[in-house]
């Protein structure tokens, strides 16, 4: 074959290959244009892909790589960064994590901006690593290991004075952000989020245990997209079913992440199986996971009909987000118990025209009775 | 004229490639520092710290031979606890450790073991058929099988956990798997359904492969 023909083949397999990649690529969802966009910018390094941290003693500091805002991405749907860090890999010393905060930044002008930039942070600890190293064991596997989120609503979270969850410096965690973007639609700008975990070095805290509940809808796992009358009442439709979809013992499948539709709806879920106390524990935190149009988050003993937590939020009036979703902090404690029933209840006012999604979660934090006394031991042993 | 332009072609797709040369080197060669933790130890209820190493085991490989401490005697080992039945997250994990396999192919010194926790439906035979649909070389990839309290020991000793659900057709079991170097000391644990875990295993394995 001839240089020029073979120039011309190349060039047009080169042509088809763009061709096609668009064509696959403008049909992706929103979210997964968002993750090939992302990890393309980093790989080329087109935009900033490294993290920055650093550790002072007294707090441990992350910068995100670059996020690019260039679409309204709802939540779960925009450019997220991800790793695992140990505070300081060099040392295998015992800290106190007590306070978690994050906000965002414009990376040109390195000047803060609006919460509303910030879908979510979650932090998570390896079971292996937290409770392998104080003989645990039999802790590994109940509870999904995540500490904590901060979310649009909330950015920011301090245990009561006193309290800690205990991690060793050289222990990992994974920790993921998310942007957000309901409302900017005609600018393109890099986000970084600015992380920083509280650490506390003392040895007079406690050890908090930590309990995620999430409320959970019904759904049709055959006709996901529609609501069938065979389902008892509180169901929904989901945003989607590859994730935050869950099965109980009988099959049937349950969302974590729904739609609602324009109006005020109420969804309540009964998340004693989830608490699965087996002892009575001191409550002392809770942090609240909500997307914009949620207005009510309430925690209720219904044996006792005790409301232990009602979380009222605020939305923005002028535009889609959160102003605050407050969370819940007690030094003194409240007690659950394991003979008790606990329910979520959650109200929703969607005043947009169009559906929206949501989800609703609580971060508990327990007093930790058990690690206290591994730890008092530890402390006076080394 | 065209002549001119042809060359100025040939000049930019030069430039470019050495553009695109440039970056890949960049990417490789980013100096990757990282310390890793011994986490082969435990506090007991006393407050102290009580080290031990992976040993003390007795379980047969895919090929019916015993494999003990001697066998991982000076060698990098990954450890990851499956059953060949798994739907879910076994797949995701065989495609992890079948990468980690294929790049580390010459390194000797680097072992994967994967201990079986369906003991009754992975009987040998099994785990030989499953090996062999994998297509990796049996002095890097190993399938193990064990009794009871074997594996009661070995999970004991990697820190993880499994439950039987479905009448023991399904079960529950841990996504990680765990680095041991030749100390027979674990220094790291990883998600193998996490992308970033991954290559941070793959990073950690060159740092104790040196």
């Amino acid at each position: 074959m001839s240089s020029r023909k073979l120039r011309k083949s190349f060039l047009f397999l080169f042509f088809a290959l763009i061709v096609v990649g668009a064509i696959y690529y403008f049909n992706l969802s929103n979210r997964h244009k968002a993750i090939v966009k992302t990890r393309s910018l980093h790989f080329f390094n087109i935009i900033d892909s490294d993290w920055q941290t650093s550790f002072s003693g007294n707090n441990f500091n992350l910068k995100s790589p670059s996020l690019l805002i260039d679409n309204i991405y709802k939540s779960m749907e925009g450019p997220k960064a991800f790793d695992y860090f140990a505070l300081d890999d060099t040392k295998n010393k015992l800290l106190w994590l007590t306070g978690f905060n994050v906000s965002a930044k414009n990376t040109k002008q390195n000047n803060i901006i609006s919460n509303d930039f910030i879908c979510h942070t979650n932090f998570n600890f390896i079971e292996q690593e937290h409770y392998g190293r104080w003989g645990l064991l039999d802790r590994i596997g109940i509870q999904y290991p995540r500490l904590v989120s901060l979310s649009h609503g909330i950015e920011k979270t301090k245990f009561p004075e006193g309290y800690g969850f205990p991690l060793f410096s050289d222990e990992n965690i994974f920790i993921i952000t998310q942007s957000l973007n309901h409302n900017v639609k005609d600018s393109i700008f890099q986000i970084k989020h600015d992380i920083s975990i509280d650490v506390d070095t003392s040895k007079h805290i406690k050890p908090l245990m930590p309990k995620t509940v999430m409320l959970l809808l019904p759904f049709d796992i055959n006709t996901p997209y529609q609501i069938t009358s065979t389902l008892a009442e509180n169901s929904c439709i989901p945003v989607e079913t590859k994730n935050h979809t869950y099965f109980n013992d009988s099959g049937h499948a349950f969302s974590g992440h729904w739609k609602i539709f324009n109006g005020e709806d109420t969804f309540t879920c009964n998340v004693t199986n989830q608490l699965a106390l087996k002892d009575t524990l001191r409550l002392h935190k809770i942090v609240p996971h909500l997307h914009p149009f949620a207005t009510e988050f309430i925690l209720k003993d219904i044996t006792s009909n005790t409301t232990i937590y009602n979380c009222q939020v605020k939305n923005h009036s002028d535009r889609i987000g959160l102003g605050a979703t407050p969370d819940f902090t007690s030094k003194e404690g409240i007690y659950l118990y394991p003979e008790h029933e606990y329910t979520l209840t959650l109200k929703t006012k969607n005043t947009s025209n169009i559906e929206q999604d949501m989800m609703a979660s609580m971060f508990m934090f327990f007093y930790d009775e058990e690690m206290d006394a591994k730890i008092k031991n530890y402390f006076n042993a080394n | 004229m065209m002549k001119k332009w042809t060359l100025k072609l040939k000049i930019t797709l030069m430039r470019i490639k050495a553009v695109i040369l440039l970056c890949l080197i960049f990417l490789t060669c980013k100096k990757e520092k990282h310390v890793l933790p011994n986490l082969s130890y435990y506090i007991n209820n006393d407050g102290k710290k009580v080290n031990y190493t992976i040993s003390d085991f007795h379980f047969t490989n895919h090929l019916n031979q015993p494999f003990t401490d001697v066998n991982i005697e000076n060698k990098i080992v990954i450890a990851n606890f499956f059953f060949t039945r798994c739907p879910s997250i076994c797949p995701k994990m065989k495609a992890s450790l079948h990468g980690i396999a294929k790049e580390f192919e010459k390194d000797e010194q680097l072992l994967i073991t994967s201990f079986t926790i369906d003991l009754k439906h992975d009987t040998i035979p099994v785990l030989s058929a499953y090996a062999n649909s994998i297509g990796v070389d049996n002095s890097k990839w190993l399938f193990l099988h064990g009794n009871e309290a074997q594996l009661k020991h070995i999970i004991q000793l990697f820190k993880t956990s499994f439950r039987i659900e479905d009448e023991g057709i399904d079960f529950y079991h841990s996504p990680y798997a765990a680095i041991v170097d030749t100390n027979q000391e674990i220094r790291g644990f990883y998600n193998l359904t996490q992308e970033v875990s991954t290559l941070n295993l793959k990073r950690d394995i060159r740092t104790l492969l040196k």
